[in-house]
């Protein structure tokens, strides 16, 4: 993480349009990047909950929809910390904005629903649908930034990184440090949800 | 340059708290099995006596 930190302030070279506000961009687009991988993987634990039934999925659908939740909302954050310079307000209801703040108000309610409807195989069930459906919309942002004229920048198209080489590196660096971050958080996570679990169950029956 | 320190400012902020977070349920989660290991040695003390062996405690 300190590398990635390293590689956004002192390695990449400052964009000549937007000066040091971009470099908002390193940690912006990891962000959002890991929330994408954190919803799928969301909707994959989803997918083997409705399968197989067992709990161990429903803690692993609900911590990654978790740390999406977290990171997304970083990402909505520091987005609009980047706008309010380089486009001159907070937020614009631009395609892909829209569709990143639906995907976020998707898991809120997730988890919203889970907190609410108490603890048993229903919700759980329940939950697995709800996180599997809210995955439809991250191909919609992927594709309302490339084919709605949005204002973000597109930078990965099929024929190459529209990036500087330090940029490109820095941005790798943090690509990878914040990927790896999500897996500690995750299995952390994970772990204290199926503590939960148990300890719930335990109380249970000892009434 | 103040957004650029908002920016990253905030998101350590916010990882930082959400690690509070899980440290706080952690410690939650102790005090509820150091109450339920509680519970399970006090059901084990009044059930001993009914359920163990009874010796030289009647007639024979």
């Amino acid at each position: 993480m300190l590398l990635a930190l390293v590689g956004a302030f002192l390695f990449a070279q400052t964009e000549q349009v937007m000066g040091p506000i971009q470099r908002i961009f390193y940690v912006h687009l990891p962000l959002a990047w890991i929330g994408f991988v954190a919803f799928g993987h969301a909707c994959w634990a989803g997918i083997q909950y409705l399968r197989t039934g067992r709990r161990e999925w429903d803690a692993a659908g609900a911590s990654a929809a978790e740390i999406g939740v977290l990171f997304s909302t970083l990402v909505i954050v520091t987005g609009s910390l980047w706008a309010r310079p380089v486009w001159g307000t907070w937020w614009t209801w631009d395609p892909q904005l829209v569709t990143y703040l639906i995907l976020w108000l998707i898991y809120v309610g997730y988890l919203m629903l889970r907190s609410a409807a108490g603890d048993d195989p229903r919700r759980a069930r329940f939950a697995a649908v709800f996180a599997i459906v809210g995955f439809v919309d991250v191909p919609l942002v992927w594709f309302s930034a490339r084919y709605l004229r949005a204002l973000s920048p597109v930078i990965f198209t099929t024929h190459s990184i529209g990036l500087a080489p330090s940029m490109a590196q820095a941005l790798g660096v943090g690509l990878v440090a914040w990927s790896l971050f999500y897996v500690l958080l995750f299995r952390a996570r994970l772990r204290l949800g199926l503590l939960e679990m148990q300890v719930a169950g335990l109380a249970d029956e000892s009434g | 340059m103040a957004y650029l320190f908002w920016a990253y400012a905030l998101v350590w902020v916010g990882i930082f708290l959400y690690l509070y977070g899980l440290a706080r349920r952690s410690r939650v989660l102790e005090r509820q099995v150091a109450e339920l290991v509680e519970r399970s040695r006090g059901s084990a003390r009044t059930q001993a006596p009914a359920g163990g062996p009874r010796t030289g405690a009647g007639p024979s």
